[in-house]
Parts: structure tokens; sequence; C-alpha cells
């Protein structure tokens, strides 16, 4: 047993302690910010691994976001050392993706699928699959019918069933129905065909598994007689129904921690009812962890006066209250105004100067769009602040490192035209190759050799001298197992990362931290789980330390920092046109006073809240949630 | 969990094999026909992490096309695995969750399994052969498994083999360097107080005995002499030990000691009889396997326990009831032997006869179920709903499996049910396989009353090549003298005359012998029962071209008519003759009856003085009756 096990659990107060302890069926915990929400979490995870020491069940916990997942595994490992490899922590995409490589096949799905999680790549399957359908304009339909294709799949609408879901919708006329889908098919009949799965097939056939066969579901409770899920409010509706499947009637074994007042992804499904929904569903106790070890008080009561204006929230909750009692003379918050966006750009830029380089990294700047960020970005970056957006990438930015990533998946998927295209470009366009992947295809189908082989043959001839011929080498090096893949990686990146562009730069340290966080050990010895592994990680660099962090309220989570700047107050801003157009009592209107919510409660000592009177040259009115937290 | 299903690829002597073991199989066949490379295949997927002499891949031991082939170049050795849950709740809990990473499940059922698979394969980077470990799904996928190596040794665990050769010594298996005893002995628990009791003891007796002869002492301050030479050190000294050194080492050199009976000796057992050596070491493994795996294996575990010959060194009566003794050993049995004394004990199913063709070991048994691989249809799911004891179909390995027959009637209830399918020349074609694979099929009664009535026989006939089936024992014994008048010993060449009329019934025999793969012929009377026999094995699905090949009839009616009918008449009434002489006082009734009536009523008489006087007086073969000439030949010239 670690000491810090015994000193963790020591120091839990009585209702975290109720939380970690619980053994009474399943349980939903409402977790205001900054209640310690991971510490329950992964306390309760280090608890029943080590009160279990002799058992082989394992303990399944899904989070919302790779991040959240890593840092949970990593505290578990700490407090548990050595129990923690009977634990699966991931996303509902990972756990799926590992589901369905392991029991797919009884659905038809292959165990070496490969996931196309960028929208580029997605609807350029869905037009090849149109133009094998002999449609007119594969191209411009594509972006019709994909985002409909979408919202079929993620309310879990099978193929069979999409034509009287699609007639629902208003406004579409026969034929469109009919054509929107046959696409539907037609786009599902070219991922099987290409062996891929889109991040909504993850749970959309996960779900059908479990709701098939409840053989499934018998063997994974027994296996995992212990579900911890995180941020269960943001869960959406695929989501939970796949939870409900895996769950069926009787399971008892679920341990779900929530805040209803920080519901932010009801544009992707989520629902403040679900909550409540559960807790009847499952038969849940719910106990609730309303103190803030975060905020200052003056904080906490600012945000609980603001939320206290949401009508939907959960039957009898606690207002929050902080660990920290202010001094009457301490001002935590600081309310701005500027003319325009552009003098708030500034104006936040010049506060944020006036901190200190040592500083900088303790500041989170908050909006609800990325529009403001680029704004103080620009200023910041003028007065030499190091400053970034922070925001989930699915793809590299670089040519260099996506044409890396594309020679491996071409090692591991040697016959995949689509991929290769990807190859040959992005090759070209920082090389002073210009290669046509049609030419690759005919010449190797000529010489009875490997379409990368081919290609590679190409580049020695056109480039005899560049250094780039020893990057090529390198990776055909790897595919005929002449040196390792780690060896392989190392080298390619170590060349690139001599290269001047920042891109390819802050590419390769993007590369360097996913590598560092998969948790696969086996990974670096099998190309095929090494790619899968990337596959799901974001792509964002790392930071320097000293960087002043900027995000929009969603990606902002689960953080917390020092000095937070929540920018863009006013009416028709935060919250949006949009939402105030739906009207004061809209639940798009409650959504976005959760938005401003979060944001609040991010802060550890100091808030500064700003607006603009005029924005894009219109004036705008303070935002009302300024006036509902007791500012004028 | 155990075993339920090994393929074995270019490996030794096996080009392809696919087999179920059961709780217990025993393999059965001549020398070097491959029973040998079949545990050691099992011995290589699953190498105890424990033991020392542990097995080792050898480039040999891939089986090469042609001599001289390079093993480099050759697509390597493979062994699969399976282990298959039969009921749903077969496999403790503690398993399916440490293995849930690799189990595949069946989706309707709900059953769990395993297919692991280990393969050898040249590498040319590490100029060396690599072993490749996977697990893989029933359709044949790699399941991609992170930390694969954790449930390679899971799995190992789980599956511990426990290997015990045939060439077993007891001098080398009980001893301190032995793997099984020195575990055993350190596995024993010595409360700390007695240790140290017995330390002092030790050291007590170890003193008594150095200092009963003043001479050690000189012997000991001699030798000192050389510590002061070799290591310049004043302080260094020698000392004499008579006894082992510390309890530990008492306890791994103890031995077993045996008397026959309380008033003779105790002797070690080295002195005792080689018989009841090697049987003591088979009980070592069971005390072993009790003792140690429980100590360090959790009782998930199941002990794959291989014995080869078993029998070595033993009276017939005890390897009689070797077979009670093994079956009853505590885990998965997979036994070869040599001895028709154990087999006769071995129920059928378990038995695979092994034998060597001229491109591979090939194995036969008296399967249960038969299956074949067809693509999923509708029809085919309410055929099997309609008959769920009889027929399965798993929708991931796609094969279709049938209990018992798969008679005509099935055939074309199950092509109807596929009606106008696209594919419906594929389960034309792989329905009729199955029919035609399945007519071997012999059913659970048939075999019990095998095993009731041919018990005596069993174990013999089994190691034949060749089996010639007559009715009754006179059959048996004029066979028998019929061969010997044409200068063959039947036995020498392996061929088995069976009178099967007191065994079970002719055809049964035919139909064993095909599903064994052994060779057969039948000859029965010419008479109404005969014919019955004959139609009996039509009935079994011999066809009439076969039966007119291996089915021979005597011309003349029964045997004794075509004794009678034949240049054997005047011996077999010299031989009545002469036993009424010597029974004339009581057998009185036979003296009015005819020969014939003699002959029927003297069945086994007539024949075993038939067959005594081949030796005495020189009978011409052709005086014999002529189907039996004729089975003779045919035999012998089939059987090379």
């Amino acid at each position: 047993m670690s000491d810090s096990y015994q000193e963790t659990m020591n120091s839990l107060t009585l209702v975290q302690g109720q939380a970690v302890n619980w053994n009474n069926g399943s349980l939903v915990v409402i977790a205001g910010p900054g209640s310690g929400k991971t510490r329950v979490l992964t306390c309760r995870i280090a608890r029943i691994l080590h009160e279990s020491q002799r058992d082989s069940f394992r303990i399944l916990a899904l989070t919302f976001t790779n991040k959240a997942a890593t840092e949970m595994m990593s505290r578990v490992a700490h407090l548990v050392p050595e129990l923690q490899d009977r634990t699966t922590i991931g996303t509902f995409h990972s756990f799926s993706s590992s589901v369905l490589r392991q029991h797919g096949y009884h659905l038809g799905v292959n165990p070496d699928f490969v996931i196309y999680s960028q929208r580029s790549d997605r609807l350029a399957v869905l037009e090849d699959a149109l133009r094998r359908g002999r449609f007119a304009h594969p191209h411009s339909f594509s972006e019709q019918a994909l985002p409909l294709i979408d919202r079929l799949k993620s309310r879990l609408v099978d193929v069979d069933m999409a034509n009287s879901h699609i007639r629902d919708l208003n406004g579409l006329d026969r034929r469109s129905i009919d054509q929107f889908t046959l696409a539907y098919r037609l786009y599902e009949e070219e991922l099987r065909r290409i062996n891929a799965l889109d991040f909504n097939s993850l749970i959309f056939y996960t779900h059908k598994l479990f709701s098939t066969y409840p053989a499934f579901c018998e063997h994974y409770q027994l296996v995992y007689p212990h579900w911890l899920i995180d941020e269960f409010q943001d869960t959406n509706f695929a989501q939970y129904e796949m939870l409900r499947s895996m769950a069926g009637p009787r399971f008892q074994g679920i341990f779900a921690v929530a805040d209803d007042d920080q519901t932010i992804f009801e544009w992707n499904g989520a629902d403040v009812r679900r909550i409540q929904a559960f807790v009847q569903e499952f038969r849940c106790k719910v106990l609730q962890l309303p103190t803030n070890f975060r905020c200052p008080s003056s904080i906490v009561e600012v945000a609980n006066r603001l939320i206290a204006y949401n009508a939907h929230r959960l039957d009898q909750k606690e207002p929050a209250t902080s660990s920290r009692k202010d001094a009457e003379t301490d001002s935590r918050i600081e309310s701005v105004v500027f003319d325009t966006e552009h003098e708030e750009a500034i104006g936040v830029a010049k506060m944020i100067a006036r901190h200190g380089a040592s500083y900088l990294g303790n500041i989170l700047v908050l909006a609800r769009n990325k529009g403001l960020l680029l704004g103080v970005l620009d200023e910041l970056n003028s007065r030499r602040i190091r400053a970034a957006i922070l925001a989930r990438k699915n793809d590299f930015d670089s040519a260099q490192i996506r044409w890396l990533l594309a020679s491996l998946k071409q090692l591991n998927r040697p016959l995949d035209r689509r991929n290769m295209a990807v190859v040959t470009d992005t090759f070209n366009s920082f090389s002073s190759c210009n290669i046509d992947s049609e030419d690759i295809y005919f010449g190797s189908e000529f010489e009875r050799i490997n379409y990368i082989v081919e290609w590679a043959r190409c580049v020695r001839d056109m480039l005899t001298s560049s250094p780039f011929v020893e990057v090529v080498d390198l990776v055909i090096r790897l595919s005929s197992g002449q040196i390792g893949l780690s060896e392989c990686v190392q080298k390619v990146l170590t060349y690139f990362e001599s290269n001047d562009y920042e891109t390819v730069k802050s590419d390769v340290s993007a590369w360097r931290r996913i590598e560092s966080e998969i948790n696969d050990s086996t990974a670096l010895n099998s190309l095929d789980r090494y790619l899968q592994a990337l596959e799901l990680q974001s792509k964002e660099p790392v930071l320097e330390e000293g960087t002043v962090r900027l995000m929009t309220i969603h990606s902002a989570k689960g953080l917390e920092c020092e000095t937070v700047y929540l920018m863009g107050l006013a009416e028709d801003v935060l919250p949006s046109w949009h939402s105030v157009k739906k009207g004061d009592t809209s639940t798009a209107m409650e959504e976005e006073r959760r938005e401003c919510f979060v944001a609040v409660t991010r802060t550890r000592e100091h808030l500064v809240l700003s607006r603009a009177r005029c924005y894009r040259g219109w004036r705008k009115r303070p935002s009302r949630f300024l006036a509902e937290m007791g500012f004028k | 969990m155990r075993i339920s299903r090994i393929e074995i690829r270019n490996f030794r002597s096996i080009q392809y094999l696919n087999l179920s073991l059961g709780e217990t199989t025993v393999f059965v066949g001549p020398n070097n026909s491959g029973k040998t490379a079949i545990l050691d295949a099992i011995r290589l997927s699953l190498p105890p992490q424990w033991a020392k002499r542990r097995i080792r891949f050898n480039k040999n031991d891939i089986r090469l096309r042609r001599a001289g082939d390079d093993p480099r170049q050759s697509d390597g050795a493979t062994i699969t695995l399976w282990m298959t849950e039969t009921c749903q709740d077969m496999w403790p809990d503690s398993v399916k969750q440490s293995l849930s990473s690799i189990i595949a499940l069946d989706a309707i059922s709900g059953t769990r399994s395993i297919c692991f698979r280990t393969h050898w394969k040249w590498n040319d980077i590490n100029e060396s052969f690599e072993q490749i470990t996977e697990f893989l799904n029933p359709r044949g996928d790699l399941i991609p498994v992170q930390n694969k190596g954790l449930y390679v040794n899971r799995i190992r665990r789980l599956l511990p083999v426990f290997y015990l050769g045939a060439l077993r010594d007891y001098s080398s298996e009980i001893t301190s360097r032995s793997q099984y005893w020195k575990q055993l002995m350190e596995a024993l628990e010595i409360p700390k107080e007695l240790e140290s009791e017995v330390q002092s003891t030790l050291e007590d007796i170890n003193s008594k005995l150095a200092n009963a002869d003043k001479r050690v002492k000189d012997i000991l301050s001699t030798l000192s002499k050389s510590i002061r030479v070799a290591l310049h050190s004043q302080r260094g000294s020698f000392d004499l030990r008579l006894i082992p050194i510390d309890t530990r080492e008492l306890v791994t050199r103890s031995e077993l000691i045996l008397r026959n009976a309380p008033t003779l000796p105790w002797l070690p057992l080295r002195y005792q009889g080689q018989g009841i050596q090697s049987l003591s070491v088979i009980f070592l493994y069971q005390a072993f396997i009790d003792i140690v795996l429980n100590d360090t294996y959790d009782n998930s575990c199941t002990p794959v326990i291989a014995i080869e010959e078993p029998e070595a060194h033993l009276h017939p009566q005890s390897e009689r009831r070797l077979w009670h003794d093994i079956s009853t050993l505590n885990g998965q049995k997979i036994v070869t032997t040599h001895s028709p004394y154990l087999v006769q004990r071995v129920p059928m199913r378990d038995l695979r006869m092994v034998d060597l063709s001229s491109e591979s070991t090939i194995v036969s048994s008296l399967p249960r179920t038969f299956r074949t691989e067809i693509p999923h249809s509708k029809g085919i799911d309410d055929v099997i709903a309609n008959n769920p004891t009889k027929f399965s179909f798993d929708r991931s390995s796609h094969l279709f499996e049938t209990t018992g027959m798969l008679k005509e009637s099935d055939y074309r209830a199950l092509l109807r049910a596929v009606g106008n399918d696209t594919n419906r020349h594929i389960f034309e074609n792989k329905f009729k396989e199955l029919r035609d694979a399945s007519s071997v099929y012999i059913s659970d009664t048939e075999l019990i009353d095998l095993e009731t009535f041919a018990l005596r026989i069993r174990g013999e006939i089994l190691f034949a090549r060749y089996w010639i089936i007559v009715e009754g024992q006179a059959d048996y014994l004029v066979m028998h003298a019929t061969a010997s008048a044409m200068g063959y010993d039947l036995d020498e060449l392996g061929v088995s005359v069976i009178d099967a009329k007191n065994n079970g019934s002719p055809s049964l025999f035919a139909a064993l012998a095909r599903a064994l793969d052994i060779l057969w012929l039948a000859v029965f009377d010419g008479d109404p029962a005969g014919n019955g026999y004959r139609k009996d094995l039509a009935n079994r699905g011999f066809s009439n071209e076969e039966l007119n090949r291996r089915c021979h009839l005597h011309e003349a009616g029964t045997l004794e008519d075509e004794i009678l009918s034949g240049g054997l008449k005047e011996v077999v009434q010299n031989i009545r003759d002469s036993s009424r002489s010597e029974l004339r006082t009581y057998d009185r009734s036979s003296k009015k009856s005819t020969l014939q009536q003699w002959m029927k009523k003297n069945k086994t008489k007539y024949a075993a003085c038939l067959a005594a006087r081949i030796q005495s007086d020189s009978l011409s073969q052709s005086d014999f009756p002529k189907a039996f000439r004729v089975a003779v030949a045919q035999a012998i010239e089939e059987g090379r």
C-alpha cells in the first residue's frame, strides 16, 4: 500500500468519503464546480481496487476527454501502484472502439477497422459513395447530406429506418427524402468497403451489439461490476442509450458524477433532464457535493446568484458554499467596459501585460466564441506575450507531419488508395516533387509492388540529391523491417524538427506529447495499435511554460486557473443572439447561463469580466448575466 | 478451463491436424506415428513457467515439403489451441474477468472461448527462429490486445503443463535435482522453532561424528594449509560436513522407502522393481500437482497432464487399474499408450488413433458431432430452431454442426430450407460432404454395447492394422488355421480376426473400422443369417461395390457346409471318431446324428482340433474354405 493512498483517503471530507465508500447500488454524485469530483472518482477507483486485491474484476471509468482519462489514470496509478492494470479508463469513444475491435465481428465489423475522425476524410468517403451511386452532383450533395447523416447516426437511426425519420424533417420533398436515405445507405456501405468507422459509428455499433445480444451485457457486467462516469451531464443521447443497453434492466453498479448546472453540450445532444431520467431509471441514490474548494466565497456567491435564474435545475439542489471565506477587503472580481470589441481586445491584452511574465501561465482567457479570442491573441502577440488558443485538433497542421502519418497508415494498409493520395499530395507540397497518385497506381500494378514502394522509387528518380530522400528511405526501411517503428518515427521527427516552420515544430511537439500519453505499452511494437492510439488523440501542441491560455468556454470544461478573464459579456454575444431570439425562458438561454456559470467558476483567485458597448458596429446592451450576478 | 481443440500445422511429421481433446484423451498408434509430436505441440505452446528443463523450439521441428528444403524459407510451424466453454458458466468468474480482453463470446449462448496461436518462423533480421503468439476471434481475425504478453502468461499460468516422458527414471525424478521432487519438498512448511531445533541437532550430530575419530582433525589441519597458500589468509579454515548443512537441504535430499509387508525390511524405492518405480513417478506428479499447484496457483488453474506410456514396466493387472488412476487425476489428461490392457478401459470416444501415412500424421476418432462451414441462411435457422439438440450454427465462425449422422432426410430438409438462395450450390456441396462425413457416426448405445461385450478384445484389435470380421468362434479358429495352412501368422502381420457375434454385431465392427481408418473385410455364412449381416452393412451406408469387395460369403452355405463340401471332410470325420471314442461313455445322443449335426453342436471343438492338426498333418491350403483363403490373401495384399 502506498502512503499516498492512506493520506489521500484521510483527507477526504465526510461527504466525499461517503461517495468514495458508497456500496449501495447506483449513485449520482451532484458535484458543483471545484467540489473535488476528480478526487472522488480516483479515490473511489483506488478504494475498490485496494479492497479487492485478490479479485480479478475490472473497473470501467468513462470520461469526456482523453486528457481527463490520462489524468485520472496517472492519479490512480499514484494511489494504488500495480493495481491500475485492472482499470479501463477512457472516453466513450475509446471504450467503444475497444469493444468493437474485440467483438464487433458479430456485427460484421473487422477488428482492424480505421477511424475516420476528420470531416474532410468523411466528406471524401461520402463523395466516393455518391459517385458509386451515380449521383448527379456528388461534391455539393455530400456537403448537404453529411450533417443529416450525422444527425441520424447520433440518434441511433439505422439505415433501414432512415426514410421515416427523414420524412419527419420539415420542408423536404419526397425525392430529397429518398436521396438522403440512399446517401446514408451508400455512405455506410462505403465505410464498410474501406473498413472504416466514423466517431458516430463507434457508439452506434456498440449500442447495437449490446442491445442485440444480451450475452455481451452479462459479460461486461461480470468483468466490470463498477462503472464510473465523469461529467455525466454532458452525455449525449447515443452515449446514454449505449450505457442503457449495456446495463440492461438490472445493473446496479453505476457511479455517475454530474452537475446539471454545467451542462454545456446541449448542441451535441446533452440534456439537463437526462440526469433526472437517469436517477429514476436506474433507481439511483443522489449525493450532493456543494462545497466549492476552488473559488473564493465572493465568486461562489456570484455564481449562485446567476444560476438561480435557471428554472430547469435538479430538484432540491443545494446552493454551493465556498470553503474559502474572503475578507471584507478582498476584491476578487473586476468588471471592465470598452467601446468596441477591438478596444476590448487591446484592453484585456494590456491588463494581462501588467501581470508580469512569471504570472502569464496562471491566466486563462475565456469567451463564448473563438472570434473574440483571435483579437486578444493578435494583441498579445504584438506585445510579445506568449499566448495560444487551445482547442481539440483532429489533424496535424503541417504537410510534413501529415505526410509522416499518412505514410505510416499506408504501410499498415498498403492497398488504401485514398490514403496514398494523401501521401503523394502532402509530400508534393513541401518538396519539389510533383507526383500524380494515378501514376503510382498504374506503375505499382505494372511492377507488382506496393503503392508506397513505387512512390518512393518515383521520389528517388525525381529528387536525386534532396535531403527528403533520406526521410523517404526511413519509411521504406521500416516497411522492409530493417528498422523498428520507434526508430523510424524518432528519426523522421528529429529531421523535421530542425525545420524552420513553426507549424512543423508544434506538430512535432504534439506528436511527442501524444506518444507519451499513449498508455498502451505495446503500441510501440505494433504499427496498427500505434496508429489507433494516434487517431483518437487530439493533435494540439504542447504549451511552453508561461503561455497565456485562450479558450472557448466549451473547451475549458474541467479546468481551473488563478486568474480568469471572461470576455464579451454583452447581449447577443453571451448570451448569444441565437438564444436571445429563442426567448428569456428558453432552454437555449438556460444553456448560455450555464456557460457563463462554468466560465466564472474556473477562477481560483481573480475574475475579470469584460464587455464592449459595441460589437461589429452594433450597440449591445450589457449582458443580462452581469445584472443577474449582481453587477450594474 | 481446458483445451478443447488443437490445430497443428507443419510441425514435425504433422502437415495438418485438427483434434478435439476431452477431459481425458488417449492416443494410440505405432511407434514414430506422431503421438509425441502432439504432446510436444502442447508443451511448446504452453511451456510451464517454473520448469527448468523446458522444451525448446528447434528448426528441425518445422515440417518441410521435401527433404533438403531450407526451414528458413518455409511458412513456419503453427500451433493453435482453443479453450471453449461447453456451457455458459463452466469457467470460474476470475478466469472470465482476468482474460476478458482475449475472450470471444458466442452471441446467442453466451459461452466463451479463447483461441491462442503460437507460430514459429524464421526472422531475417534477427537471424533466428522467432516465436509469435497471438489471440484470434472465431472468424480467425487477430484480436488487437494491449499487453499481449500479460495474457500469454496468464493463459500459460492457467494451463500449466506437466509432462512425463516414456523414459522415466525414478532415480532422476525423485532427487534433490528433480524439477518436481525438489519443489515439492521445498514447498513443505517447516515451523521456525522446529527448523532451528533441527539445525542445532544437526550441528550436534555433525560435531559428534567429526570428533569420533581424531584423524579427522589431522586431515582438516592439513587442508587448512591450502587456504594460507592460496588466499594468504590466516583466518580461513576447513570443516567437515558429514550430514546435510541445513534443514532445507536435509528435506530435499529425502527419499522414499517402501516395504511390501509389515514383516519385511524397509528398502529405498530405487531398490524396488522397475514397475513400482515407474508408477511412483506418476503419483509423484499427482502429489506435486495437488500440493505445489495449490500453493503457487489459484484454484482456477487446470493442470494439463501429458503422460507418455504410463504402463511402462507394469503387470497387465496393474495396467488395467492404471486407467482408473489416470482418469481420476485432477486436470486434463493427455496420454499416449501401447498397452491393450489400458486401452481396454478407455471409453471409445476418448481414443484417438494415430497413424503415419506417406504424407503426414493422421488421426482418427469416433466423434459425436460433425461440422462444415456454410454461409448464413434464414431458412437454415428455422431448421435449427425446430431441432436445436441436433443442429447448431455459429454465426461468427460460420460452422454448422450436426450431432450424430446427417441422414438423407435431414439433408433434403436442409436443402429445402435453403430454397433458391444464390449460394445454393455451396450449401448442396457442403451438406453432401457433411452427410458423407457423418455417415461414420457410431451412436452412444452402440459404443456402450461395444464396451460391454467387446471388452476383452477391444484393447488388442485397436492395435491391429487390419480386421477380418467373422461370425463366431469356430470361424475365428478356422480362419487362423487357414492362414497357418497358407503359411501366414495373422497376429504377426497385424491382422486381427474378430468373432463379431460374441462381441457385438458384425456391422458395428465394420463401421468402427471405417471410422478409425482401419482396413477390414468380412466373411459370413452363405445362409439367411449371413445375408442378413451383409444387409446390415448396406444399411450402414456401405455401397454395393464396396460390399462386393469386402464382404465374402461361403458358397456352400454355413461354414460346416463349406467344410463338408471340401477337402477337410475326412479330417473332420476323423476328429469326430476320435472324440467319440473318448466320450463314448456319456455322449450317446451324438451317435445317431449326422456329421453335420455333430459339427453344429461341437463348433469350437472341431475347429480347435482342426487348428491343432495343421501342425501335425500337413493339410493342403486348398482344402480350406475358399472364402477364408480369399480373405487371407486379400488382407495380406491390402495390409502391405
